[in-house]
């Protein structure tokens, strides 16, 4: 499974890495913003991705109305992220999220969403 | 101040929320502490992140090079030796955010996170001012010390004399909370 992680926090990304199980740490790629997570999408081939909202240029909401519907009827996005108000999730996932982490995400939260999305 | 406001009280509530975040980034917590053991000495390395919406909430913490240092070796299992400037910037930022996260919703403020940014207590004094006694001062027990501030426009508010900042542009959010023996 090849793991896409858009977070413009290298901190972020580090800690994220630490909290995948071992099976999913084999093909992990890594993007620094929004943008860059889209063009590594639409080169193919990423079958999970981790999701950050707030983000320059491009925040994590606008990555999701990207997509789109089609692509992410096949794409499992769990969006990460500090904003933890009661509407983030909410929208996160009216825009085809799959699952919303509070950060940080510890290891037995990661765990316990990819088991309740059926990657794990 | 109001119901949603007042449950953000100051340095105990911070330290709860500060802990939370790093207790499970690098198994560290914190403690409030006396700010008048720090003053200014903390304040070389500062970010803010405005919390959006109409009332204009910002949040700021500051922390010593050296802190920044040990807080982001802790995260990433590294010797501080090995942590770039940058890794540390990097680390500070993300804790702000994750920090002003808890402190968005516990103020109900209803609206996206800004961008965490670097500032300066120049810029800072240039845009009227905070008072640095009105920040919460908290160490961990690795002995990381952080300041934070949790401010507002008072162009948004009516100032309250007690908390305004210097010059009276800022108007405190925290309570003047001295650590409980």
């Amino acid at each position: 499974m090849r793991v896409l992680i858009v977070d413009d926090s290298s901190t972020a990304r580090r800690f994220l890495k630490k909290a995948l199980p071992a099976p999913f740490l084999a093909d992990v790629v890594e993007a620094d913003g929004a943008r860059r997570g889209l063009e590594i999408c639409g080169e193919g081939g990423i079958d999970l991705m981790f999701l950050d909202l707030t983000m320059p240029e491009m925040d994590g909401y606008e990555v999701l109305a990207a997509l789109g519907g089609v692509r992410l009827a096949t794409l499992p996005v769990i969006v990460v992220s500090g904003d933890v108000q009661t509407q983030a999730p909410e929208k996160a996932k009216a825009l085809g999220a799959r699952a919303f982490i509070k950060k940080p995400a510890s290891k037995e939260q990661v765990e316990v969403v990819l088991r309740e999305i059926g990657v794990l | 101040m109001s119901r949603a406001m007042s449950r953000v009280t100051g340095a105990e509530d911070l330290a709860s929320m500060v802990s939370s975040v790093t207790r499970t980034m690098c198994g560290t917590t914190f403690e409030p502490a006396d700010p008048s053991t720090r003053g200014e000495s903390l304040c070389g390395q500062m970010v803010l992140l405005p919390l959006g919406g109409v009332r204009q909430v910002s949040i700021l913490l500051a922390c010593d090079v050296t802190g920044g240092r040990t807080l982001a070796a802790a995260m990433f299992g590294m010797p501080p030796g090995e942590i770039t400037q940058d890794l540390a910037d990097d680390a500070v930022r993300e804790l702000l955010n994750m920090v002003a996260g808890q402190v968005s919703r516990a103020l109900s403020l209803d609206s996206a996170l800004g961008l965490p940014r670097a500032t300066t207590l120049a810029e800072l004094a240039q845009q009227g001012g905070i008072g640095i006694e009105e920040g919460v001062l908290l160490r961990s027990t690795g002995n990381v010390d952080l300041r934070l501030w949790i401010f507002e426009r008072a162009s948004q508010a009516t100032p309250e004399p007690e908390v305004a900042g210097k010059g009276g542009v800022f108007r405190s959010l925290l309570r003047a909370v001295m650590p409980r023996s």
